[in-house]
């Protein structure tokens, strides 16, 4: 009795058109085996042409592998260098690389480095044979392109506009947190500083001088070294030491000269106590210039942030433009031609500075206007 | 005595925010040598403006500049302002401010104060200035050796004289006080009162001493104009001034000051001062005068009392 | 009129004893002297009654007035209100009960008003730190608005100081000193920064509130003239000492101390007789407060000074028609 063998043969064909103008920037392709038996499987590539590259030759068992046909040296690309060379009646000087061979045009500026793409249609054709009559077998053929998304990608090939779109509100928002903190605390501390006088302004002065000369960059490093600094306490840490320096010193001699005005003198005449005064008579004084003052100072806590991330110490779970100039740095976008990369943030992080700074000094003019008359 | 300055229809607007300020708005006057004019009037009524419109320091937002003043003759209206500034100021005239405190610099000594006028513009040496500074320092009643000290080192009376002594350095004709006193004490104001008489006898100044003080006033003038809205409503010699006026506004002003001999009643004046931006149409004293009459609502006729005097009023008008 | 005559006899509001305020002078660390701003003055403001404090810059008026007030601290003697010794008031007391007693105008109208409020809530801030409830504030800032002849007060409520007068400002400031309806109300020459003409207007609106609320005032001025006009007695002020006290008429038609005398003299009223004449000054000024002269502070300047002039101070002797002088003349 003859036993014949059963064979399964399963031919799968795909075709896509490709009429852009440059070639693409990689192509991956993923193989789906599924069978209890080995498999025999070979994959052509046919150009628009016709010219049929066979790209793959393999024995796979069950599994799903992964290839990246543009790189590394493979079997057909000396093949078909042969083949093309002949065909033109070129010698090559070298290889022609994988991207030429898969869908370069076929005339002599296949072996420069101008090789247009190939245009029309293309066809993959996969056969596969198993002696598994339920093997099944699945292609997917990923081909990715030089041009993605508003702002790009990364080298990850993730969009650069998600990123700085998600980063956004979070500028934003640490921004305004820091600078409307920051002034509000400090302004409070002063005036608190220069109405009670004696003993209190020495020891708030002496502190904030102790801390005017601390550095605020190492000591943001050494915090961050220690600790895990999320974005909220990073904006803690950088309230806590913004709010010691010049801008203290300026607000203060501000509130010494208020505090002589005569309408405080009236006040304490008619009972007001200090926090009152404070709150209610000092304050308001400055409010007009404070407005400004806050909308000016966001850009620079936006930057400030953006800053850290860039040296690693701000917090590496979420995503920030600082953050997306950190990874570009790490992975070196300047040398690899991939300015867009810095780019994205680097204009958003601009942008809001410009906004920002616009309307600070516009509601400058507007809250302090200056006596251009009599 | 010759007439020594006179002015002609002068206008001295600003621009400002919310409108154009009349400062100025057609004020003629005359003033004869040695002679002093006191120009009395309520803040916000022009005299500062007239002032420096004499004296042509103006500020940036000048809306318009116009009238005649004449100097010994000469228009100096049509001076350029280069030409005023070498010719005129501090030569023919020259002003005292108030607030002498601010008005001098805290770290120029006071004899490069004084040198500065002879130098920059009377062309002399510096040593030629230093003497004639000592000179004109012992004429105020200073001892020299205040001349080597920073302001800040004399008393406000000093300073005072001081900001006098720099006004009368260059020979001037015509000196203007702006509040001279102001900011003095009692004592200190009688005594700077009493240098400035001193000084008109012998140097034959004449004054235009701008105040609002009527009673400190009469220490000083010979005639006496009253300045109401930006405009002269009366001129007229000491001696009718202060006893009979003409012009209602006049009589207020004078009812209103308290006086410490007498046991003269005081009467005020109801209302304010109309805003300089929109002065109200015929005689601007119309809202608060107690003779208003219904032609008031046209502008007063310019009477004259005496070919340099008159009332601005309808009371002495045609009829 | 407010109560009856019989109530304005009635016991002194204020009674000012011995009072010294001495700043120490310090050099580093260590206190080298003292300036004598106020040097042992003692009076008395009866129930209704107007008292000027007349002098010149300097002379410790002013000092004299925020001690009373309780912004400044005393160095000794004793400040008597209502029978309550207010030097030796805690802090507290003095800011709880003392401040709704006093009133204050001062001298700037611009400056005494918070720039920021309306005219409404800076009236109403006395009214809200002393409690008083929601609905009496508006009509009491209502009728005093009234008060001070701000009519309709609808116009002025929310207004912005900048966009009144000073006068209307001086108004406000003495509708405000007297919102609380205290019984006494120090006024640190309210009028020295407006018009002529304006002054006497205030000053008459001033006295009729001081008849309506039965308030005593201590008007503090270096203007006699206006003195004489609003006030009830003078008390004249000279280096940080109080060397003339009396009716004001008297003082000013019939001056004791010499420098009374002399700064009577000077004063101009207008007269243009007043050009021809050189008048005749103190010479010298006023004395260091840190170092006065030794006896009668006045002495070195003084025409009539004589030997016991320059080694004693002279005692406050009190002489006829209720007038009292600190000179050795009438000792």
């Amino acid at each position: 009795m003859e036993a014949r063998l059963k064979v399964v043969y399963i031919v799968l064909e795909a075709t896509f058109k490709y009429n852009y103008d440059t070639l693409p920037s990689q192509i991956v392709r993923w193989l789906f085996i599924n069978s209890s038996k080995p498999v025999y499987v070979t994959i052509e590539w046919i150009k628009p042409e016709g010219t049929i590259v066979n790209i793959s030759r393999l024995v796979l068992n069950q599994g799903e592998f992964y290839a990246d046909l543009t790189k590394g040296s493979q079997d057909f690309v000396l093949e078909y260098t042969r083949y093309i060379a002949t065909k033109l009646g070129i010698t090559p000087e070298e290889e022609l690389s994988n991207l030429a061979v898969l869908m370069g045009k076929e005339d002599p500026d296949i072996f420069s480095k101008d090789v247009k793409p190939s245009k029309g249609v293309y066809k993959i054709v996969v056969r596969a044979e198993s002696s598994d009559p339920n093997a099944d077998v699945d292609i997917k053929v990923n081909i990715y392109g030089t041009l993605y998304g508003l702002a790009g990608t990364d080298e990850y090939r993730r969009d650069l506009f998600i990123a700085v779109a998600w980063g956004a509100p979070i500028a934003l928002s640490f921004g305004l947190l820091a600078s409307v903190l920051t002034t509000l605390i400090q302004m409070f501390i002063a005036a608190t500083s220069a109405w009670f006088g004696g003993v209190v302004d020495n020891i708030i002065q002496r502190l904030n001088e102790i801390f005017m000369i601390l550095p605020f960059l190492p000591i943001v490093a050494m915090i961050a070294l220690f600790y895990r600094l999320t974005i909220w306490s990073l904006l803690a840490v950088v309230v806590a030491l913004g709010i010691w320096g010049s801008g203290m010193k300026t607000f203060r001699a501000m509130f010494l000269q208020i505090k002589e005005m005569p309408y405080i003198e009236a006040a304490k005449a008619y009972g007001a106590g200090d926090l009152r005064i404070i709150i209610r008579y000092m304050i308001p004084r400055v409010m007009p210039m404070i407005i400004p003052i806050i909308v000016i100072s966001i850009p620079s806590y936006v930057f400030l942030e953006a800053a850290l991330a860039l040296l690693g110490l701000s917090d590496p779970t979420t995503i920030t433009w600082g953050k997306t100039l950190e990874e570009a740095y790490a992975g070196a976008a300047m040398y690899r031609g991939y300015y867009h990369w810095i780019l994205a943030p680097a204009a958003m992080l601009f942008l809001i500075s410009i906004a920002f700074a616009s309307i600070g000094y516009t509601l400058d003019r507007v809250f302090n206007p200056r006596l251009k008359e009599m | 005595m010759s007439e020594i300055l006179k002015t002609e229809d002068l206008r001295l607007y600003y621009r400002t925010s919310l409108g154009t300020v009349k400062a100025v708005d057609g004020v003629s006057f005359s003033l004869r040598q040695g002679e002093t004019l006191a120009i009395i009037g309520e803040s916000g009524c022009g005299k500062s403006s007239l002032a420096r419109a004499l004296i042509r320091f103006l500020p940036r937002n000048v809306a318009e500049f116009s009238g005649s003043i004449f100097l010994d003759g000469v228009d100096v209206m049509k001076l350029s302002d280069a030409d005023y500034d070498k010719r005129i100021r501090w030569k023919k005239i020259s002003y005292v401010t108030q607030a002498a405190i601010n008005s001098l610099n805290p770290v120029i000594k006071v004899v490069d104060h004084l040198i500065e006028p002879l130098v920059l513009h009377l062309n002399m040496s510096k040593k030629e200035a230093v003497e004639h500074a000592k000179d004109v320092i012992k004429k105020v009643g200073i001892a020299e050796e205040f001349l080597w000290r920073y302001p800040f080192e004399l008393s406000g009376g000093m300073r005072q004289r001081v900001v006098i002594a720099l006004s009368i350095i260059s020979n001037p004709k015509i000196v203007i006080l702006d509040e001279p006193t102001s900011a003095l004490d009692v004592m200190t104001q009688a005594n700077i009162i009493n240098l400035l008489k001193e000084l008109k006898q012998k140097l034959n100044l004449s004054y235009i001493f701008i105040t609002h003080d009527i009673a400190i006033s009469s220490e000083l003038s010979d005639r006496i104009a009253v300045m109401y809205a930006g405009q002269i409503v009366e001129i007229g010699p000491a001696e009718r001034m202060y006893t009979d006026p003409l012009h209602p506004y006049s009589k207020g002003l004078l009812n209103s000051v308290p006086r410490l001999r007498e046991d003269k009643p005081v009467v005020f004046i109801p209302g304010t001062p109309p805003s300089l931006i929109n002065p109200p149409k015929g005689c601007r004293f119309r809202p608060r005068c107690p003779f208003a009459k219904p032609i008031c609502e046209k502008d007063p006729p310019v009477v004259r009392t005496s070919p340099e005097n008159f009332v601005r009023c309808w009371l002495y008008g045609e009829k | 009129m407010g109560r009856s005559d019989l109530d304005k006899l009635s016991n002194a509001v204020l009674e000012v004893r011995n009072i010294k305020v001495w700043y120490p002078v310090r050099k580093l660390l260590s206190i080298v002297g003292y300036v004598r701003a106020v040097d042992g003055a003692t009076f008395d403001v009866k129930r209704g009654e107007i008292v000027a404090i007349v002098g010149e810059s300097g002379c410790g008026k002013t000092t004299l007035a925020k001690a009373i007030i309780g912004l400044v601290p005393v160095t000794e003697g004793s400040i008597v209100f209502d029978g309550v010794d207010i030097t030796k008031l805690p802090r507290a007391r003095l800011r709880s009960w003392y401040s709704a007693q006093i009133g204050y105008v001062q001298q700037d109208p611009f400056g005494a008003m918070p720039p920021f409020m309306t005219i409404k809530g800076i009236l109403e801030e006395p009214l809200r730190i002393h409690n008083v409830p929601k609905k009496e504030r508006y009509e009491r800032v209502y009728t005093m608005l009234q008060d001070v002849g701000l009519t309709p007060p609808e116009d002025y409520m929310n207004k912005h100081p900048h966009m009144l007068s000073g006068g209307q400002l001086q108004r406000i400031a003495i509708a405000r000193a007297l919102i609380l309806r205290p019984k006494l109300v120090v006024a640190d020459e309210p009028v020295s920064m407006l018009d002529a003409s304006v002054r006497i207007e205030i000053l008459t609106m001033f006295k009729e509130l001081k008849d309506k609320y039965n308030v005593s005032v201590v008007y503090i001025t270096h203007d006699f003239a206006t003195a004489k006009y609003f006030s009830d007695r003078i008390v004249v002020m000279y280096a940080g000492q109080i060397v003339e006290k009396g009716p004001a008429k008297e003082v000013i038609h019939n001056p004791k101390h010499p420098y009374t005398e002399a700064l009577l003299s000077v004063l101009p009223d207008p007269d243009p007789k007043n050009r021809l004449v050189i008048k005749k000054t103190l010479p010298g000024e006023p004395p260091n407060l840190i170092n006065p002269p030794p006896g009668c502070r006045f002495h070195p300047r003084c025409p009539y000074a004589f030997d016991k002039c320059k080694k004693e101070e002279p005692p406050m002797v009190a002489l006829k028609d209720y007038v009292e002088v600190k000179c050795w003349r009438y000792a």
